[in-house]
């Protein structure tokens, strides 16, 4: 699928900045998932967006060539993680739900 | 609400693993001030102090264990960025500081911000409408911390721009 253009508004940026720094190398990163190597002199700047069933981030990696995944119902990207890309479970409604149980307890 | 900001002057960023106790003034932690208040955070920003490189992998991320007796460091302060913001019935609780420590859920990080504080510089604003959220004070949901994983030791300024709804 595309990158739908609609939801490339209104996104959240991010910035790794190692003009004046030796920055992190590709070796130094290995072990470290989701992170970026940004080398000497160089800078990152992605556009994100969270996840709209984990709030977990999603950096758009200008580099990727897979399609994002995208839930119709949240009409939003999700991340790569299952179950996040296969079912819509939205964190608020977690959220929400918890209030609801909340109520529910502390009535006398 | 109001925007907060919750900054820290200068800390060292020492690595330490998941559903592991953090140490203190190692860590910011953000928490609900009460068992249904919400946060949602805006903006995180690290900024590199080291005097040699020094990669260190930085994580925002939720809780599994939440700290309790919390307190701000000599280094750490939490104000409101406009003058005239009313002060809330319960405050929120940000912390560098904690009796019984936070430690970092294995399952729920958030972003990771890896960078060399040796001269570098990281900054993380969340799309409006769609910012982290930190509801109660409960395990997983109710408090979010920036430190580091894997790989640390460097000299850091940092704040994370929060609301209180």
């Amino acid at each position: 699928m595309a990158k739908l253009s609609k939801l490339l508004s209104g996104l959240g940026y991010f910035i790794i900045d190692h003009r004046l720094s030796p920055g992190v190398t590709k070796a130094d990163v290995q072990a470290s998932p989701g992170a970026i190597p940004v080398g000497e002199g160089a800078v990152f700047e992605a556009d994100i967006s969270t996840c709209p069933h984990c709030q977990r981030t999603i950096v758009f990696n200008p580099g990727r060539v897979r399609a994002h995944d995208y839930c119709a119902k949240c009409d939003a990207y999700t991340c790569d993680t299952f179950p996040c890309n296969v079912e819509c479970r939205p964190y608020v409604k977690m959220l929400d739900e918890l209030d609801r149980l909340d109520s529910l307890t502390l009535k006398p | 609400m109001a925007n907060r900001i919750f900054s820290v002057t200068s800390w060292t960023a020492t690595a330490v693993a998941d559903t592991t106790n953090m140490v203190n003034s190692q860590f910011m932690g953000l928490q609900g001030g009460t068992a249904s208040q919400r946060l949602i955070v805006h903006e995180v920003y690290l900024g590199g102090q080291s005097s040699s490189s020094a990669p260190t992998f930085m994580i925002l991320g939720r809780d599994s264990t939440v700290g309790a007796t919390l307190s701000l460091s000599a280094a750490a302060n939490d104000s409101s960025l406009d003058p005239d913001t009313a002060a809330l019935a319960a405050a929120p609780a940000s912390f560098d500081t904690a009796t019984t420590k936070p430690q970092r859920s294995s399952s729920l990080h958030l972003h990771n911000m890896s960078f060399n504080p040796f001269g570098g510089i990281v900054r993380l604003n969340f799309p409006p409408g769609q910012e982290p959220i930190v509801r109660g004070n409960a395990v997983n949901t109710g408090e979010i911390s920036l430190s580091a994983i894997t790989t640390g030791g460097g000299l850091v300024g940092s704040h994370i721009v929060y609301e209180p709804l």
